[in-house]
Order: structure tokens, then C-alpha cells, then sequence
């Protein structure tokens, strides 16, 4: 377990830097999403929340969330100093002990990029409902206020699913997160084009995964538990756990072949 | 030489997890804990506040699609919580389709005098793009069985299909039938005639309204065709493949397709209107309800309002007259009631106005009635007595005129058009309160207490307001809603 747990932080030593540099160009391209929508004239009355979809950055924030699975992955590759076949054949312990830090690491880096992105919207609140305010002062009667944060927060699809209030619903984001941190640790695992082949199946899991997640918020809200979209959900959740089983198979044989090497 | 700082990933790895759990924790908390407690706020304009005593108010604020704030003002105290599960009302989503159809044993004599001939065309887009190929025959027939098919239409396909009698027509009328191929095989179906074409052309057709589309679904058919009125429960869908094995085909010009004359499914009369009585018009029943079953409103031949007092299955239990009469033109409108013994209702004018009705109910009789007019602008939403029935109260919506201009880029945006290069002038009548006010039980001249519930401007009107002017017709959003107390049960904050 000890060990486990210097495995973990010293990958999460070696990506930190670029996390966070990841981290800041999603705030700053956050940022500047929002205020421009808020600025136009055409999104007048709209909510915060309606802008934050309407600008397109719930499929961004899937986006960078591979990308930071391909960031906890690149842990491996981290200029000479954690070669992992190298590593692998002088470490004291199971090599099995090696995607498990991977996966632990990606977790941690997706909860804290999850958590960063309830801090910028709850930052961005203020100015963004200040200008969208601002826009409207002229062209509406009277003082319109804002929606409040909790109304803002609540009218996100985003936060419905990553912050779900229903019980069980919270399973569904556990298990997505998990689903990625293991393609993560697959990713880390292989080399060479194989690399690339996971990067890939890391991807559709991450995308029909998402899809997945907003069709069940999707269901829950509109009450649509039908036969046919339940099939649907079904086998769009079959696809994002397929790529992973994939992968998991082409990981644990790199790990064997280093192990014969 | 230079010492190096040392690096403690471990802890340094512990922290920053703590930190991204306790801001998603804190997320958590904020949205379970901190809903605005003061969005709803209590005025009294007039009167004393202790007159609000013994009433209570239950509201709903939809603020999205996925929340909501349910406010109570109960002996005039405010209070609010967040609400996670909407209404536990939860209908079926239904179809239905009253057809009249040609008889299956005179079919084969209308079927020699049609004519029609080859159609085609194609439905779906893209790769989903489908050609199909039919005949379509039309022929006239004046003895038509008049069938009703209510379909389940939640993905199981699950259906009922009763007949309301057979019938012949002064004058015979053009039936179609159509023969598809395989492609479109659904849509193929025998010489018949939707009731609905000819609903104004004076003929003795029934009519059905949905009563309650809550499971066991219930059906009201008006008289006609020689039977009374009356209230149907169906009893069992059937499925399509019990359907397929149940119905006859009939010969359409050679060609076999099912028959629409035979019933399947299982519909069982409940309750009989007698002597001509007919449901009054109403666009919902949803909230007819009492506290061990439901209650209806009949109108006799002779204009006369009577109230059917019915059990959870729809059986009458007492047969009310009240001394209430409708005129042609006139429309029922059944508000929520705040209690669960009370029943209240609107009779509507055609041109607006009308009276709005309050009963006390006491087991099987009216322990009290109040009798309110309406003036032509305001429909109260809901309205009750007191605990102790001294006092009325009537609550109606609260309107502020909102105005703008929407600018030319706006226009573009939404509608594409680019020939409009002026700013629009636009108005929206939003809802930013609720009206309460309270009378006295004997003599509803003037309201002893007038009070508003604030809401404030909601965010959502901003959008409508641009909405409404570039989607032509206003448009209604409902954002308030009162909670009858037959809801209130079901209900509970997650």
C-alpha cells in the first residue's frame, strides 16, 4: 500500500506541471468563451447556464478531460526519469502494481479538474452576469435581475451530471471516471503504436461515455424511461466499456512481454 | 553550493485531493442547502395578518428543467425547500383514434363499387431514406361502426379497441382504404373515415375525452346513437402481438389487411349518466379529486349543473344537483384544491368572466358553498376556506407588463430572416406574484384581507420576452404552479 501510494504521488510529482498549465488554458479559454457570448447582443436573456451551452463548452470540457487522461498517462514518459519498461525490470514489486498507480493518479487528476471547474464557473459567475446585464440595460424595461449562482448552478447540465442531488445517479459519474482512469492506465502501459491504438479506443470511451452520462440526465429530467432509449443507453454504454476491455487486454500483455524481457 | 529544496510528492499529492473533494463537497452542499430561502416574499397591502390563519398555500417554482422550489404559506407563514423530484403524477403518454369504419360483412359490396388506383412515395432522409409503393381506393358507405382505439405510446405498443355502436347516415360519405407493401405495412388499413372529418357535420356520432390518463386510464363517452353517457376504466391493454393473433383480415380489392372492427382489450363501464346528462366541457380533470375518490360534472338536458360524487374506481357515490346552471358557450375549469374535502371549479364565459365555486364537502353532502364573481380579465388559480370555513380565499396571478426592443442582429439570429432591418418593439405580460386575497364567508362583496406573494421577476421571463415577439404568438411558460392537496402526498424533497 506504501508503496502504491509513493507510485502515485511521485507520478503525480512528475505531471504536475503540465496539468496545471493544462488546467489554466481551460480556465482562459473558458473565460474568454463566456464573455464574448455574454457580450453579443443575439444571447441577450439568456442565463448563465444557457450560455455556457450555447457556446459549446460541455463538449470542451469532455475534451480536455481526455486530455487529461493523455496528461496522466504521460507520466511514463517523462524525460528518463520514469522509463516504465525500465523501471519495471528493476522495480521490487508486481508489475500489476504499476497500472493500479495509474489509475489512482488519473482519478485524482480528473476529480481535481472536475473541482476546477465548479471554481471557475462559480468565479465567472459574476463577471459574465455582469455584462450579460450590462448588454441588457437599454433594450429591456426596467431592471432584469440575474439568475442567482444556485439557479445558475442547478439549470447546468454539466453540474446535473457531475454533481448529481438524486441518490444513484452518482454511480453513473463514479463509474465514467473510472472507465477513463482505467484507459488511462492502459495508454500508460503500452508503447509503440499500440500507444497510439489505446489513445484512440481511450477516446471513443471518453466520448460515448459522456454521451452516455448526458442521455441518462437526459432520461432522468424528461422522465423518458422508455424501452427503446433504455436499449439505447444500453448500447451506447456498451461501447464505452468495450474500447476499455480492449485496451485493458493489449496493457496487461505489455506488461507480461516487459516481465519476459 | 546551492541545496536543493526538497519535494514531499506524497503529501503534496494528499492535498490537492483534499482539496478537489472538498470543493466538489462543497458543491454538493451548496446545491442541497443553500436555495434561496427568501425568493418568495409575503405583502399585505390591506387588512390583518392574523386573518391569513388557517389557510395553507402550497406553490412550486420550476426554475429548470431539473429543479425546482416548492413554497408553503401556511397561517401566513412563509416557508421554502428545494424540490428534486417534480409532480408524482405521472400520466401515460397516450394517442387515440376514432375512426369510423365500414363494417366487415358489408365491406365486400362496398369494396366492388371503389375506385382508386397505384400511389407512391417515400419517407425518412439520407440513408434512412425508404421508398414505398400502395393502392389507395375510395368508395361511399353510409353504415359505419364507430371505433375507438386508445394506444400506449411508451414503446410497449400496448393498445384497446372497443366499439361505441354502429350507425347509419342520412347521406353516405367517401371511406378510403389503403394497401401498403412490406415497407409500410402499418399504415395499411380498410374502407373507414376519421370521426373527426365530419365531427360538425350534425351526424349522432359519440364522442370520447380523456379522463385520466394516470394508470387505470378512464374515458368519458357522451351519449348518443341511442345509449346514455357514461365512464369507462380500461382494464387491459393488449400487446401487439396478442393483437396480431386476435384480429381478422378482410379482403381490400384481393389484397389482405387487418380488419379495424374487431375489439380487443378489456373496457368495463363504471359509472352510467342517465337521462341525457353530458360531461361538462373542461380541458383537464387531472384535479377533480377528493379525499377517497373523484368527482365529475354533469350537465342535464335542461342546462342544470350536477355534481357526481365518484369513488377511487369512478363508481358514483352520490348524485349532487347544484343550483348552478350552464349556457351554451360556457366551460367548466377545475382549479387545485388546498384541501382535501374541498372542491373548486370555474364556470368560464365565453368571452371571459364568469363565477368561480368553492364547496365544502362533509362525507357525501356540501357542508358549505361560496359563489364568487369573476370579472372578465382574472382566472384565480385556486381559492379554499379556512380550517374553520369562516373565511374565503381566493388566490389569482400577479402580472407586470415587461417591455423592450429587440435589436436587428437578434432578429438575424434567431430567425434567419435578414430582410427585417428595424428594431422590434416588444412586451410580455410575466408573472412576478400571486394575488392572495381573503374574504369573509357570508357576503364576498369586498376582501377583508389583500396580501401578494413576491416572486420577483424571474430570469426566464428576459427570454420570452424576445421569444414571444420573434415566435409570433405569446407564448406561455409557467413557472408558478399551485400544488393541490392531492399532490401533496406523493411528493418529498430528495
Amino acid at each position: 500500500m506504501k508503496r502504491l501510494g509513493r507510485l502515485v504521488s511521485w507520478h503525480w510529482h512528475l505531471v504536475r506541471r503540465p496539468f496545471m498549465l493544462l488546467c489554466g488554458v481551460y480556465g482562459a479559454q473558458q473565460m474568454a468563451l463566456l464573455l464574448l457570448s455574454a457580450a453579443r447582443k443575439e444571447t441577450l436573456g439568456m442565463q448563465m447556464a444557457d450560455l455556457f451551452m450555447g457556446c459549446g463548452q460541455l463538449p470542451l470540457f469532455f475534451v480536455t478531460l481526455y486530455l487529461v487522461l493523455l496528461t496522466a498517462a504521460s507520466a511514463t514518459r517523462s524525460g528518463g526519469r520514469s522509463h516504465m519498461m525500465y523501471t519495471l525490470h528493476t522495480m521490487p514489486f508486481s508489475r500489476l502494481l504499476f497500472p493500479a498507480a495509474q489509475i489512482l493518479l488519473s482519478l485524482l487528476l480528473q476529480i481535481i479538474f472536475t473541482a476546477w471547474q465548479v471554481v471557475l464557473y462559480t468565479v465567472f459567475y459574476f463577471p459574465v452576469t455582469a455584462l450579460s446585464g450590462r448588454v441588457a440595460v437599454g433594450l429591456v424595461s426596467g431592471t432584469l435581475p440575474a439568475g442567482s449562482l444556485f439557479e445558475e448552478i442547478n439549470a447546468n447540465p454539466l453540474f446535473q451530471m457531475l454533481l448529481p442531488v438524486r441518490g444513484g445517479s452518482w454511480i453513473w459519474v463514479i463509474g465514467f471516471m473510472l472507465l477513463l482512469s482505467i484507459q488511462s492506465a492502459c495508454i500508460a502501459c503500452c508503447r509503440g503504436f499500440r500507444r497510439a491504438a489505446a489513445m484512440f479506443l481511450a477516446m471513443v470511451t471518453a466520448g460515448v461515455g459522456a454521451g452516455s452520462l448526458y442521455l441518462r440526465y437526459y432520461i432522468e429530467t424528461n422522465k423518458a424511461w422508455e424501452s427503446g432509449v433504455n436499449l439505447l443507453l444500453l448500447l451506447i454504454l456498451g461501447a464505452a466499456v468495450l474500447p476499455a476491455l480492449l485496451n485493458l487486454g493489449s496493457a496487461l500483455w505489455a506488461l507480461y512481454r516487459a516481465e519476459k524481457l | 553550493m546551492k541545496s536543493k529544496k526538497a519535494d514531499r510528492p506524497y503529501k503534496a499529492c494528499l492535498g490537492v485531493l483534499a482539496a478537489g473533494m472538498l470543493v466538489l463537497l462543497a458543491g454538493q452542499g451548496f446545491l442541497r442547502a443553500a436555495y434561496p430561502k427568501d425568493a418568495v416574499a409575503l405583502h399585505i397591502e390591506s387588512g390583518d395578518k392574523s386573518l391569513l390563519d388557517g389557510f395553507t398555500v402550497q406553490g412550486l417554482w420550476k426554475q429548470s428543467t431539473a429543479s425546482a422550489l416548492a413554497f408553503t404559506l401556511a397561517d401566513g407563514v412563509l416557508s421554502e425547500k428545494p424540490l428534486f423530484r417534480t409532480s408524482s403524477y405521472d400520466p401515460l403518454p397516450l394517442l387515440d383514434q376514432y375512426q369510423l369504419c365500414v363494417p366487415d360483412d358489408v365491406m365486400a359490396a362496398v369494396d366492388e363499387r371503389a375506385e382508386g388506383g397505384h400511389i407512391s412515395g417515400s419517407y425518412g432522409a439520407f440513408f434512412l431514406h425508404t421508398p414505398y409503393e400502395g393502392m389507395q381506393y375510395t368508395a361511399q358507405a353510409d353504415t359505419l361502426n364507430q371505433v375507438y382505439t386508445l394506444m400506449v405510446t411508451d414503446g410497449s405498443n400496448r393498445s384497446v379497441r372497443f366499439s361505441l355502436g354502429q350507425t347509419t347516415l342520412p347521406e353516405a360519405v367517401t371511406v378510403t382504404a389503403e394497401v401498403y407493401d412490406k415497407s409500410k405495412a402499418g399504415d395499411s388499413h380498410p374502407y373507414m373515415l376519421n370521426a373527426a372529418e365530419v365531427a360538425n357535420d350534425g351526424y349522432d356520432i359519440r364522442d370520447v375525452t380523456i379522463l385520466d390518463a394516470e394508470e387505470p386510464v378512464s374515458l368519458y363517452v357522451s351519449p348518443g346513437n341511442g345509449e346514455d353517457g357514461g365512464i369507462y376504466m380500461v382494464r387491459k391493454f393488449c400487446f401487439p402481438e396478442e393483437i396480431e393473433k386476435l384480429v381478422p383480415e378482410v379482403d381490400v380489392q384481393g389484397m389482405p389487411v387487418s380488419s379495424l372492427n374487431q375489439a380487443y382489450g378489456t373496457v368495463e363501464e363504471v359509472c352510467t349518466l342517465e337521462d341525457g346528462e353530458t360531461l361538462v366541457p373542461c380541458e383537464s380533470w387531472k384535479n377533480a379529486r377528493l379525499e377517497n375518490g373523484r368527482w365529475i360534472l354533469t350537465r342535464s338536458e335542461e342546462g342544470n349543473l350536477i355534481l357526481y360524487l365518484l369513488d377511487g374506481e369512478w363508481k358514483s357515490v352520490a348524485k349532487l344537483p347544484l343550483d348552478i346552471s350552464l349556457t351554451a358557450g360556457q366551460s367548466a375549469a377545475i382549479l387545485p384544491s388546498l384541501r382535501m374535502d374541498e372542491i373548486v371549479f370555474a364556470i368560464k364565459n365565453q368571452e371571459g368572466g364568469g363565477q368561480l365555486i368553492v364547496l365544502r364537502m362533509d362525507q357525501n353532502s356540501i357542508e358549505q358553498q361560496s359563489c364568487l364573481p369573476l370579472t372578465k380579465d382574472s382566472l384565480p388559480i385556486t381559492a379554499g376556506f379556512s380550517t374553520d370555513g369562516s373565511r374565503l380565499m381566493v388566490v389569482s396571478e400577479k402580472t407586470e407588463r415587461l417591455a423592450g426592443t429587440v435589436p436587428e442582429s437578434v432578429i438575424r439570429h434567431y430567425t434567419g430572416a435578414d430582410s427585417l432591418a428595424q428594431e422590434i418593439d416588444c412586451s410580455i405580460s410575466a408573472v412576478t406574484g400571486w394575488n392572495v386575497q381573503v374574504y369573509s364567508g357570508k357576503e364576498n362583496a369586498q376582501p377583508m384581507l389583500s396580501a401578494y406573494l413576491d416572486f420577483g421577476i424571474a430570469q426566464r421571463w428576459k427570454q420570452e420576452l424576445w421569444f414571444s415577439k420573434l415566435y409570433g404568438a405569446e407564448r406561455t411558460i409557467q413557472l408558478f404552479s399551485v400544488t393541490a392537496a392531492w399532490e401533496q402526498a406523493g411528493e418529498g424533497t430528495a
